[in-house]
């Protein structure tokens, strides 16, 4: 048998290393495109026979919402230059309060401004956000791991040893990874609650961005999401709705049904961008 | 007298979702290295065959890369993307428990991603599948 050249095997091998994943265009119960991709070890099965309909039957929120950070990524992509870290400043949240949902709110926005200003923010800003945050945690009863963990981020905060780098990924594992299992200490209440401060804040400043920008495609792109707007707003009229202060329900409400309204339309404008902006503002000024 | 709810609050949770989750820990922990940011993981127990399937919300030009992790229970864990009208837009094509799959949508808006415990080793009834989202 004629032995294959350098140059076949180098296909050959490329082929096997692009074997791993695909992206079909097209659905996978019209044709799967592994028929044309090189035939792995073993077949892998069919993708389930999922329509819209049994997906959203199905469908688990737990990691619905988007991140801050992913937010200032998505608007730089949309081409909006405007950093967002200068729109939060120094910003701060008051964290006292007897209510409890009212607090995790609360330190899901500080926890939103921190990420944001991670790269920018004076060291002594970043640690009274992280002070903010463990006070937050501390009063929601998060347990002592998220308190040593964020005790940890500060005193290598404190004495330069840990970079604005490995400080944005040691943020974006407490808003990713360790605060939506705090549900077994603080209750499951509690994880969206954080979640719905860190996302309206987020979309309180990418819509200033927008707005300074003066950028209509990206309000089209960025602002339109019902389905986290829905997603709270179910929690808000079920759940939430006897926990939080009535103006605080009653506006969050007006809020985020506005934030599911928009998404209906075709376009958005930049005007669409500055009704969000005052309407989240009003929300954070309630806390 | 205990009820069956009463149980079900108390049973701990199926011992392999901490191997799963050491799993996906490291997988996340390679990806930051990489330079990818993490949106969320979560854990969960399915029985041979079933499946989970987790909304999101996907930002328009963002490079989503999904991760899975199954215990060593698991034998094939199947890892698909599917958009808003329930076409599969991305997919792992292995056939291990470390399944992973990129996808950069093209426009913001709700999408799954469905994680299977498609095979299983030795005839397990359960095992427990850690699932990331990373982003960059």
């Amino acid at each position: 048998m004629r032995p294959l050249s350098p140059s076949m095997l180098t296909l050959a091998a490329a082929l096997v290393a692009c074997s791993g994943t695909e992206t079909p265009d097209a659905p996978a119960q019209s044709g799967p495109a592994a028929a044309e991709a090189p035939q792995p070890a073993a077949q892998p099965p069919e993708p389930p026979a999922l329509d819209k309909d049994a997906l959203e039957a199905q469908a688990k929120d737990v990691i619905l919402v988007p991140s801050p950070s992913e937010m200032q990524d998505a608007l730089a992509e949309a081409g909006v230059a405007q950093g967002l870290s200068a729109l939060v400043g120094d910003r701060s949240v008051r964290m006292e309060s007897d209510n409890p949902d009212v607090v995790a709110v609360r330190t899901g926005v500080v926890l939103a401004y921190a990420l944001l200003t991670v790269k920018e923010a004076d060291t002594a800003t970043l640690l009274k956000r992280l002070d903010d945050i463990k006070a937050g945690m501390t009063a929601l009863g998060a347990g002592t791991d998220i308190n040593a963990t964020i005790d940890d981020i500060k005193g290598r905060l404190s004495s330069d040893s840990l970079s604005r780098d490995d400080l944005l990924a040691e943020l974006d594992e407490i808003h990713g990874a360790i605060i939506p299992e705090i549900e077994y200490e603080a209750g499951a209440r509690v994880v969206p609650l954080i979640q719905a401060g860190s996302w309206l804040a987020g979309v309180n400043v990418v819509a200033e961005a927008i707005v300074q920008a003066d950028n209509a495609t990206a309000a089209t792109r960025l602002l339109r999401q019902p389905e986290v707007a829905d997603y709270f707003l179910q929690y808000v009229r079920t759940e939430g709705s006897d926990k939080a202060p009535p103006e605080v329900i009653g506006r969050l409400e007006q809020t985020l049904t506005h934030l599911k309204e928009l998404a209906t339309r075709p376009e958005l404008t930049v005007d669409d961008a500055k009704d969000v902006k005052a309407r989240t503002d009003n929300v954070l000024a309630l806390l | 007298m205990l009820t069956l709810a009463t149980l079900l609050l108390v049973a701990p949770a199926h011992a392999g979702e901490d191997d799963a989750r050491t799993c996906i820990q490291a997988k996340v922990h390679q990806a930051r290295a990489e330079g990818w940011s993490v949106r969320t993981r979560t854990t969960s127990t399915l029985q041979a065959g079933a499946l989970d399937v987790y909304a999101m919300t996907l930002q328009a030009g963002i490079q989503y890369r999904f991760i899975a992790c199954g215990d060593t229970s698991v034998a094939d864990v199947g890892l698909y993307v599917y958009d808003g009208e329930g076409r599969v837009v991305a997919r792992d094509l292995s056939v291990d428990r470390e399944p992973h799959t990129d996808y950069t949508p093209p426009a913001t808006g709700r999408y799954y991603v469905v994680v299977q415990a498609v095979s299983m080793v030795g005839g397990a009834a359960t095992g427990a599948i850690s699932t990331a989202v990373t982003y960059k």
